[in-house]
């Protein structure tokens, strides 16, 4: 199963024209499909994730036109004559698939498993994950779990939102069960993931690598793994009793049959608000090393931000009750949760002013990793500080299942985690491919991306603080200029990402070559070769300050940057 | 990564791993376990009360699978950090049960009967 | 599993040779099992935290419904119950024998071993069966499949005008249709409603019915310990349900214990085929003190298992 071509491939070849590299060590469908190499497996990861970002970002264009007015706009075209189902259920399923595709396909996998994949390993100067096995493994349950998701589709989509609320995910007559079995799926994945991460940063670490002098990528990720361990098992149980909810009438979470729906929502919200932090901690890490590296300088606070990982994973797990507001949760329980809830904005906000502090004299350079950094930081600020609005009782009843909840999430989720991964994407692109994209059109991109994603999000701030209600087909005629806006600004982000696909895809088949060091980082995966050689390193690397930029130079000869301590072999 | 202790070359040229405990000591452990079954069982024919019951039934529970972790599974002998994995995962359960219990309080105290016709008039809304 | 390829071109400097079963990317062998047993402990924490939602179920349930346990657990065997843990427990200590087996190289000493942790877990699925068994016959399912009409007889003839106009009902039946429930009037029982409930309910029932008519023995059985355990009111004839005193919805009661135990069971089984496959690999002097993971993670599980089942035993059968 695995090639151990190391003895036989070195002594053929002679001065190779074309330096060896994990992209050519060797070729084939099954090289990639049966590949151990942390690297392919997290290159397969990416091309999943992002086309499933275009398949749920696809619907969401949808849901936007569809608010475009009053009234029937698209969803009208999709109803069959004769059919059951109205314009108003087609719409249903639309932001159900956009949300649970978005949520459990893109955001959750995107940053661990397809980034953290690829640049874990080399970042903590080991050979490959832990089980290499049971990572491809994992990658093969994404993919099981992709093709549940996409058989929802084909047997007439699920209407139940991404959260599956009983009683009405026990009893609508829509493809629940098939997008329950891929959820199920998609979680063992993540655990696996989470499992191999833990392991690897126990044990992978080389001798000098302490705790302490990992890059903060690496604590990020570690946070991450403990809650992908310790959450997502009891979305599994979850979900296997929404199945027997289903299919037996069990009694535990429906009231027709004895149960309670509070106690789904306890359930359900016990692994996804932890599952929150699994989506926006990696790419708080992403945004620790693009501001560092960036700025060329040391984090300010590095053990900060490294506890203030952990301590969001752990605050992550006390404050789920505040989805629960008004669902008839106790009055003491919900005081408790508000409070607990606006604790996590210490962890949170000692990460925002540390990223600031550490740019403070730093040498910025706008890169365009920058800029999405740059962006994360912003729209996080918007989104957590929203957040606190969420978070207060009061305020709370007003606006929940308003779209100023939309909005909060959007910004926490597209706007941070995703704009992460972006700034991810773009910061690691010429390590994965070894090319260098057109950062002109990059630049284009992002302004696009940017520019729209707040006139498609803030607008609904406005529209949700005057009543506008999440999840409605139709509405009155005075939040249509809002929704008009809202709908201009997804579009906009739309042009954005094509773009971005566009000039992506151009500096795979001609974009320039990149070198090893183009940032002037000094994290380990910029000391390998773009792209990494198979084994990653062939001698054990100098483990030194990550952060330390003093003996990164640049080289104009080579257009990169090049390290004294760790010199290009 | 840097607390081994000297390694212990086994006869096959390779570090021994493993350090078995004696055959007796496990059937002693295995008699221990035995002995709080048929505690716990005894246990269950005297009535203390609901609560009672139930907490002596999960003490002498917590008593055998702590044994059963500690020698068996060899966390006894183990790192340190396997222990606070399985006491980890132990307590966030705890906080997961606690929290929903909890709030039980406000649940529906009268269960809507699936084998009953359901009634309007049958049940008091909380409050 | 693991790797037979002896790395060669590894070129680090290492003094000593490889393990024939360790993989390129560890450095030693310890790195290695050390890594292993770290990964199965956080699967072990997964699993906990899996079987947890039930356990949560069950304290929501307990605490808010006691009587739904104290009347359900009747239809138990605390016998079996007992003897199960024996087993578990029995299988347990065999299974660590065996681990010690692997760790001193004792190659006919673990196959043995797994062999007899093999049978253990055959005699408790055994055991299952037979407590499942007793329970379907009763009608004691899980969720809609529970029989009410075992525990009390008055129903029985509404089931019986109720299973006919089930059938009728059958052919329009739509997979979950009104949301609400239907207000029925109370001589209506529930099967009335088994219009609403998936199209697989309204035969079963019939079915379960038939059956019910036809092994009469059966029947009668369970009619006679019906009429004695209403007059003692308290414990009834081991593995049948009281007739007074019957709480709402005891199927949830049972749903749990069903739910529990067959996942619980699920991972006996996997827990078989682990000791299957060690069994089969094992051969060759393979494990050794210097490299016995697999063994020893496949102990790690077993035991879990055994730890889950300790707590599920008093939970569910000593009320």
């Amino acid at each position: 199963m695995n090639p151990p071509e190391t003895g036989t491939a070195a002594p053929v070849a002679e001065a190779p024209a074309v330096p060896h590299h994990y992209l050519n060590h060797s070729k084939g469908f099954l090289s990639w499909a049966l590949t151990l190499d942390h690297k392919r497996i997290g290159i397969m990861y990416l091309i999943g994730v992002l086309s499933c970002f275009a398949l749920g970002g696809m619907f969401a264009l949808l849901l936007r036109t569809e608010l475009w007015a009053p009234g029937d706009t698209i969803a009208g075209i999709f109803v069959k004559k004769g059919g059951t189902k109205t314009a108003q259920d087609i719409y249903n399923m639309w932001f159900t698939v956009h949300g649970a595709v978005m949520v459990f396909l893109v955001i959750i996998p995107g940053v661990p498993a397809a980034l953290g994949n690829f640049v874990l390993p080399i970042m903590l100067g080991a050979k490959d994950v832990a089980f290499p096995r049971l990572n491809l493994g994992s990658f093969y349950l994404w993919c099981l779990g992709a093709i549940f998701f996409i058989l929802t589709l084909f047997m007439g989509g699920v209407d139940a939102g991404w959260t599956f609320y009983t009683p009405y995910s026990a009893i609508t007559s829509t493809a629940v069960i098939p997008a329950l079995v891929g959820v199920f799926i998609l979680g063992f994945s993540s655990i696996f993931t989470g499992m191999n991460f833990i392991v690897t940063i126990h044990k992978l670490r080389p001798p000098g690598m302490t705790w302490f002098r990992m890059p903060l990528f690496l604590w990020g990720s570690y946070a991450t793994a403990v809650i992908q361990v310790l959450a997502t098992p009891v979305l599994a149980i979850t979900l296997l009793l929404l199945i027997m909810e289903r299919t037996l009438h069990v009694g535990i979470f429906t009231p027709e049959y004895g149960g309670d729906p509070v106690l789904f929502q306890h359930f359900f919200w016990f692994y996804s608000h932890p599952a929150v932090y699994i989506m926006i901690l990696p790419a708080m890490g992403i945004v620790s090393e693009i501001i560092s590296v960036h700025s060329h300088k040391r984090p300010f606070g590095y053990q900060f931000i490294a506890y203030s990982s952990v301590a969001i994973a752990i605050f992550g797990f006390l404050v789920w009750g505040h989805h629960m507001f008004t669902s008839t949760q106790s009055p003491a329980m919900n005081a408790i949760f508000s409070a607990i809830t606006f604790s996590v904005s210490i962890p949170s906000a000692i990460k925002v002013f540390n990223w600031l502090a550490t740019m403070w004299g730093g040498s910025i350079r706008l890169t365009v990793p920058m800029l999405y950094g740059l962006s994360f930081i912003f729209l996080f600020s918007i989104g957590g500080l929203t957040g606190l609005y969420l978070g207060t009782l009061s305020t709370d009843v007003h606006f929940h299942d308003t779209y100023f909840v939309v909005a909060h999430f959007h910004y926490v989720m597209m706007g941070s985690a995703l704009i992460g991964m972006f700034g991810g994407l773009h910061h690691w692109w010429p390590k994965m491919t070894g090319r260098l994209y057109n950062g002109k059109l990059a630049r284009i991109a992002w302004a696009f991306v940017f520019v729209g994603f707040n006139v498609t999000f803030f607008t609904q701030f406005l529209l949700g603080s005057q009543g506008m209600p999440r999840r409605y087909y139709d509405y009155l005629p005075r939040y249509e200029i809002y929704h008009k806006i809202s709908t201009i600004g997804s579009y906009m982000m739309a042009v954005g990402f094509a773009i971005m696909g566009v000039y992506l895809l151009q500096s795979i088949f001609g974009g320039k070559k990149a070198p090893a060091n183009p940032w002037g980082a000094n994290t380990l995966e910029w000391h390998c070769t773009s792209p990494p050689p198979h084994d990653n390193f062939k001698t054990p690397p100098a483990i030194e300050d990550c952060y330390d930029y003093s003996g990164i130079d640049y080289d104009p000869a080579i257009g990169g940057y090049t390290s004294r301590a760790n010199p290009p072999k | 990564m840097s607390d081994h202790h000297e390694p212990e070359i086994g006869a096959d040229g390779f570090e021994k791993l493993a350090h078995p405990v004696s055959v007796k000591f496990m059937v002693g452990i295995l008699g221990a376990l035995l002995f709080l079954t048929f505690l716990t069982v005894g246990v269950s024919y005297f009535d203390i009360g609901r609560s009672g019951n139930l907490f002596v039934a999960l003490f002498i529970a917590t008593a055998k699978a702590s044994i059963v972790a500690l020698f068996f599974m060899h966390l006894r002998w183990d790192k340190p950090f396997n222990a606070v994995i399985l006491i980890a995962s132990f307590a966030f359960l705890l906080l997961f049960i606690a929290f929903v219990v909890l709030d039980s309080g406000e649940y529906q105290h009268e269960l809507i009967p699936m084998d009953k016709p359901y009634q309007t008039d049958q049940f008091e809304l909380p409050g | 599993m693991s790797e037979h390829e002896t790395q060669t071109g590894h070129g680090d400097g290492h003094a000593h040779a490889h393990h024939p079963s360790q993989s390129h990317h560890w450095d030693t062998m310890r790195q290695q099992f050390e890594a292993g047993k770290l990964g199965m402990w956080l699967f072990l924490a997964t699993e906990i935290l899996f079987f947890g939602g039930l356990f949560c179920a069950y304290f929501i349930y307990r605490a808010n419904h006691p009587e739904l346990f104290e009347y359900g657990h009747h239809a138990l065997n605390k016998e079996m119950g007992a003897i199960n843990t024996v087993v578990l427990l029995v299988s347990s200590l065999t299974m660590a024998l065996g681990v010690r087996a692997a760790q001193t190289g004792n190659t006919k000493q673990l196959k043995l071993m797994l062999l007899v942790t093999f049978l253990c877990g055959c005699g408790f699925m055994g055991i299952k069966y037979f407590e499942y068994s007793a329970k379907i016959n009763h009608g004691y399912l899980l969720g809609s499949m529970f029989n009410y009409s075992k525990v009390k007889d008055h129903e029985r003839e509404a089931r019986d005008h109720a299973a006919e106009n089930a059938h009728a009902a059958h052919a329009e039946s739509v997979f979950g249709a009104p949301a609400v429930p239907v207000v029925v009037p109370a001589e209506k029982s529930v099967f009335v409603d088994a219009a609403r409930q998936p199209s697989g309910l309204a035969p079963e029932v019939r079915e379960m019915h038939a059956e019910d008519h036809g092994a009469d023995s059966h029947g009668a059985d369970s009619h006679g310990a019906d009429s004695h355990s209403g007059d003692s009111g308290g414990h009834s004839e081991a593995g049948l349900l009281p007739v007074d005193g019957r709480p709402p919805n005891i199927h949830i009661f049972f749903s749990i214990y069903f739910m529990m135990t067959a996942l619980h069971g699920i991972h006996v089984v996997i827990g078989m085929g682990l000791m299957l496959w060690l069994f089969f690999i094992s051969g060759d002097n393979r494990f050794g003190p210097s490299y016995f993971t697999p063994v020893e993670v496949t102990g790690l599980y077993w035991h879990l298992v055994d730890l889950i089942w300790i707590f599920l035993f008093p939970l569910l059968y000593l009320i």
